[in-house]
C-alpha cells in the first residue's frame, strides 16, 4: 500500500498501456504473411478460385485484437494484393465477389474498430475523472499544518480503491490547529457521498465555530439531515492549541494511541459521546480532555478498521502492543511497518476500511 | 423535551389571566421573561402558551430546557437544535441560525436562562433584533436584562387548594378533607411545585399526617417529589433551593442563611443592622439584598404599602437557616437580632 499522496497532488494513472513493439509488428505483418501464403498456395496448386474466397477472411483478421485504423487499411491491402496474385486467369465473377468482399469486410471492420477506441478512450477517461474527484473530495491531510506534523495511511476494504467512509483532515484556524478523524457508517456509493460531504463541512465549521462542542452539535445537525437510512459517523475532533495543549472530544470514535518514550497505549481519560447523528440521545452531552503532549510525543488516530480489526480466528489486533515493537525508527517507517502487518493480520479476517493518522504536536523550543 | 409537560394530565390552574398578559406582551415585545422562584409554574405557563395558536397556524414552534446546558458557548447550537435550522456551516452559528430563520413567523420557548442569563439575554435579544417575525418566550428565576419582563406571581390559596385535591384524585387517593388541604396550602406559599410534591405523600399517608409534617418548615424541604417526569433540580424543594444557590455570589449565600432570623418580614434597614458586619460591609450588602431579590428569593411583603419591606418563603427560609445553624454563626446572629428586639421595643 503506497503512501497516501498529500492533498492537491493527485496522481493519475495511464488509460491503456501503449502496446509495444513487437506485439504491433506481429499485428502488422500477420495478414500479409497470410495473404502470402494463400495466394502462393493457390497458385501451386492451381486452385485460385479455393483460395479467393478466403481473402475477406484475411481482411477480417484485425478484428481478432485490438487494432488501429492502420492495421485495419493494411490487412485491407494485404487482402487485395491476394485477389490480384490469385485472381489471374480466374473467373471474373470470383474475383469480383472476392474483392467486394474484402472491400466490405475492410469497411465494416474499420468503422467497429473507430468506435471501440472510442468507448476506450472515454472509459479511461471517467476512470482518470473518478480518481481525481475522489482525490478532491476526500483528500488526504498534507505532510504539516501549523508546525503539526501528519502522516495518513489507508487501507480500503475493496482493495484498489482509495476511498471509503472513512475521513480525515487538518486545517490552520483562528483557534489553532484542528484535526479530524471519521467514520460514517454503511458501505457503498452512498458512503462516499456523505463522507465528502461530512468532510466538507466540518472544514467550514473548523474555521468558524470557537468551541469544538459546538462543532460536533452542528456536525451532528448535519449528518442528521444528509445521511440517508438514520445513519452516523463517529468522529475523533481535536483542537491543538498555539501553546501546545491538545483538546480532544470523541463522538463514539475510538481514542487515540499516545506514543511516548518508545511505548504506545490508549489515551486514558477521554469521555466519549454520542456519534454525529445520535447526540440527541444523550442530550447534547460533548465532554471534551486537554492533555498537553511531551515534546517528543505522538497521537495516532485511527477508525474502527484498526482498532477493531481481526484476524480470521476472531482475535483483535493487538495495536498498542504491535505499535510499541515498531518503536524506535523514523515515523513513517513505523507506519509502514505497522500497516504492512495489519494487511498481513486480517487477511483472511474481516475487513473494514481502516484509516491511520500520526499527529506529531510543534516540539517548542522553550517546553513548559 | 420539557419533563414536567409531557407526563402532567393537570391542566394549568389559575393562570388564565396570566396567559392573556403574556400573549399581548409577547405581542409587542417579542421578547418576554416569565420569572419567578423555582417551582411557581414559570414553565409550565411557557408550555400551555406555546400550544395556543397565538401565531398563526404556519408558525415554527420550538422549545428547548436550557438546564443541563453548562458552556454559555453553546446557546445559539440548543436554540438552533430546537428550531431544526443550522444556517451556513461557514458562518459562527448565531450568524448561521439568524440567516437560517430569516423572517419565518416563528415562537421560541426558551426555558431555564437563569444560569446562562447574560449570554442568553445577548443571544437573544440579537436575534430578535435579526429576525423581525420571531418571538422569543424566556423563563428564568433570574430577570434577563430586557424590556419584556413578567413577574409570575404564587398561584392564589384556593388555586393551590384545588391543584392538591386534583393531585389527590390522580393518585387515587381517599379524597382529603378542603379544610386540612387549605392548612396545608397556606404553608406552601403558592408554590405549585410544593403543592404537587405535598400531595404525592398522599400515596402512603393521611392529609392529616400530611399537615403534620408540613408545620415544620424544614421537613417540607426534603419530601421527596415521586410523581415521573419532574426534572432532577425539582425532585424535592431542596433540590429546587440548591439550584438557586448555585447560581448565587458569595455574599447572597451569606445574607440568604443571615435573613433566616427573621421570622417575619424585614427592611433593608433592620437588615443593614443585623446581618452587616466585617464579612458583609453595607455596600456588598445591599449589593447581596437586590441579589436576592432579583432572583426571586425574596419577594416584597404582599401587604406592605410602602413597598420597603420584604419576606422570604417558608421553605427558602428555612434552607437559609440550616445553613446559618451548618456555617457556626447561628447564635451570634440570633443574638444580635435578639439586641435588637429589645431595643426596637
Ligand atoms: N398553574 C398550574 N396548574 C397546575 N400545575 C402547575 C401550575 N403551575 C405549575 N404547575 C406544576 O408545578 C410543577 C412546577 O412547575 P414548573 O412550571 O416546572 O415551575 P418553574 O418552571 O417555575 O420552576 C410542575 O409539575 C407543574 O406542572
Ligand atoms: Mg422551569
Amino acid at each position: 500500500m503506497p503512501k497516501l499522496p498529500p492533498a492537491g497532488r493527485v496522481s493519475t494513472v495511464p488509460a491503456a498501456p501503449p502496446s509495444g513493439n513487437p506485439a504491433r509488428l506481429i499485428r502488422g505483418t500477420f495478414p500479409l504473411a497470410m495473404a502470402g501464403v494463400c495466394a502462393l498456395l493457390g497458385r501451386a496448386l492451381e486452385l485460385p478460385q479455393l483460395f479467393l474466397p478466403l481473402m475477406p477472411a484475411v481482411a477480417a483478421l484485425p478484428a481478432m485484437g485490438r487494432s488501429g485504423g492502420r492495421d485495419v487499411l493494411g490487412a485491407g491491402a494485404a487482402a487485395l494484393g491476394g485477389v490480384a496474385l490469385l485472381g489471374w486467369g480466374a473467373r471474373p465473377v470470383n474475383v469480383i465477389a472476392a474483392l467486394a468482399g474484402v472491400l466490405t469486410v475492410t469497411a465494416l471492420i474499420r468503422a467497429a474498430a473507430r468506435r471501440s477506441r472510442r468507448q476506450e478512450t472515454k472509459l479511461a477517461r471517467l476512470g482518470r475523472l473518478a480518481q481525481v474527484t475522489q482525490a478532491a473530495v476526500l483528500p488526504r491531510p498534507p505532510e504539516s499544518v501549523g508546525g503539526v506534523r501528519l502522516d495518513a495511511r489507508y487501507l480500503a476494504a475493496t482493495p484498489g480503491a482509495t476511498v471509503g467512509g472513512d475521513i480525515c483532515g487538518a486545517e490552520r484556524t483562528p483557534f489553532g490547529v484542528r484535526l479530524l478523524i471519521g467514520d460514517v457508517s454503511g458501505k457503498g456509493l452512498d458512503v462516499v457521498a456523505t463522507a465528502a460531504e461530512t468532510l466538507h463541512i466540518w472544514r467550514e465549521l473548523a474555521h468558524h465555530e470557537s468551541s469544538l462542542a459546538g462543532i460536533a452539535l452542528r456536525m451532528d445537525t448535519a449528518v442528521t439531515r444528509i445521511h440517508h437510512h438514520d445513519g452516523f459517523v463517529t468522529a475523533l475532533l481535536i483542537n491543538v492549541y498555539d501553546d501546545g495543549r491538545v483538546e480532544l472530544l470523541s463522538c463514539g470514535h475510538p481514542p487515540p494511541l499516545l506514543v511516548r518514550g518508545g511505548r504506545a497505549s490508549w489515551l486514558a481519560g477521554l469521555d466519549a459521546t454520542a456519534p454525529l447523528g445520535l447526540m440527541e440521545m444523550v442530550q447534547d452531552r460533548c465532554p471534551t480532555a486537554v492533555v498537553r503532549p511531551a515534546p517528543d510525543d505522538w497521537l495516532l488516530l485511527c477508525t474502527d478498521g484498526v482498532a477493531e480489526c481481526r484476524n480470521g480466528a476472531g482475535e483483535f489486533y493487538p495495536l498498542a502492543e504491535r505499535l510499541t515493537a515498531f518503536c524506535g525508527r523514523e515515523p513513517t517507517v513505523v507506519l509502514d511497518d505497522l500497516e504492512v502487518d495489519l494487511a498481513r493480520y486480517r487477511d483472511g479476517g474481516c475487513r473494514d476500511d481502516a484509516m491511520m493518522l500520526l499527529i506529531r504536536p510543534p516540539s517548542r523550543q522553550h517546553s513548559g | 423535551m420539557l419533563g414536567s409537560e409531557s407526563c402532567d394530565r393537570v391542566v394549568l390552574a389559575g393562570r388564565d389571566e396570566a396567559l392573556t398578559e403574556v400573549e399581548d406582551l409577547l405581542r409587542h415585545r417579542r421578547l418576554v421573561t416569565v420569572t419567578g422562584p423555582g417551582g411557581i409554574g414559570k414553565s409550565a405557563l411557557a408550555g400551555a402558551l406555546a400550544r395556543r395558536p397565538g401565531l398563526g397556524p404556519d408558525a415554527v414552534v420550538a422549545r428547548t430546557d436550557l438546564a443541563p446546558l453548562i458552556d454559555p458557548g453553546l446557546v445559539p447550537h440548543w436554540l438552533a437544535r430546537a428550531l431544526g435550522m443550522d444556517g451556513p456551516a461557514g458562518k459562527p452559528q448565531l450568524a448561521a441560525l439568524t440567516e437560517a430563520l430569516g423572517d419565518t413567523p416563528a415562537l421560541l420557548v426558551v426555558d431555564t436562562c437563569e444560569h446562562l442569563a447574560t449570554r442568553c439575554t445577548e443571544v437573544l435579544t440579537a436575534l430578535v433584533d435579526a429576525c423581525p417575525r420571531l418571538h422569543v418566550l424566556a423563563t428564568s428565576r433570574t430577570p434577563l436584562r430586557t424590556p419584556g419582563l413578567y413577574p409570575l406571581s404564587p398561584v392564589p390559596l384556593d388555586v393551590a387548594a384545588e391543584l392538591f385535591t386534583e393531585y389527590a384524585r390522580q393518585l387515587d387517593a381517599e379524597e382529603p378533607p378542603p379544610d386540612t388541604v387549605r392548612r396545608i396550602c397556606a404553608l406552601l406559599d403558592g408554590l405549585p411545585l410544593a403543592v404537587r410534591i405535598a400531595a404525592d405523600r398522599l400515596a402512603h399517608r393521611s392529609a392529616a399526617d400530611v399537615l403534620s409534617s408540613l408545620t415544620r418548615a424544614e421537613a417540607a424541604l426534603d419530601l421527596p417529589a415521586t410523581a415521573p417526569g419532574l426534572p432532577t433540580r425539582q425532585r424535592s424543594l431542596r433540590d429546587s433551593l440548591d439550584w438557586s444557590l448555585r447560581l448565587c455570589t458569595a455574599e447572597e449565600r451569606l445574607l440568604w442563611a443571615r435573613l433566616s432570623v427573621f421570622p417575619g418580614s424585614f427592611e433593608l434597614a433592620q437588615v443593614l443592622e443585623i446581618c452587616g458586619d466585617a464579612a458583609l460591609p453595607p455596600g456588598p450588602l445591599v449589593a447581596a439584598f437586590t441579589g436576592l431579590a432579583w432572583q426571586s428569593l425574596i419577594e416584597p411583603q404582599p401587604d406592605d404599602n410602602e413597598g420597603t419591606a420584604f419576606r422570604m418563603p417558608r421553605t427558602t427560609r428555612a434552607y437559609g437557616r440550616q445553613r446559618l445553624s451548618l456555617s457556626g454563626e447561628e447564635r451570634e446572629l440570633l443574638n444580635r437580632f435578639l439586641a435588637w428586639t429589645l431595643r426596637a421595643s
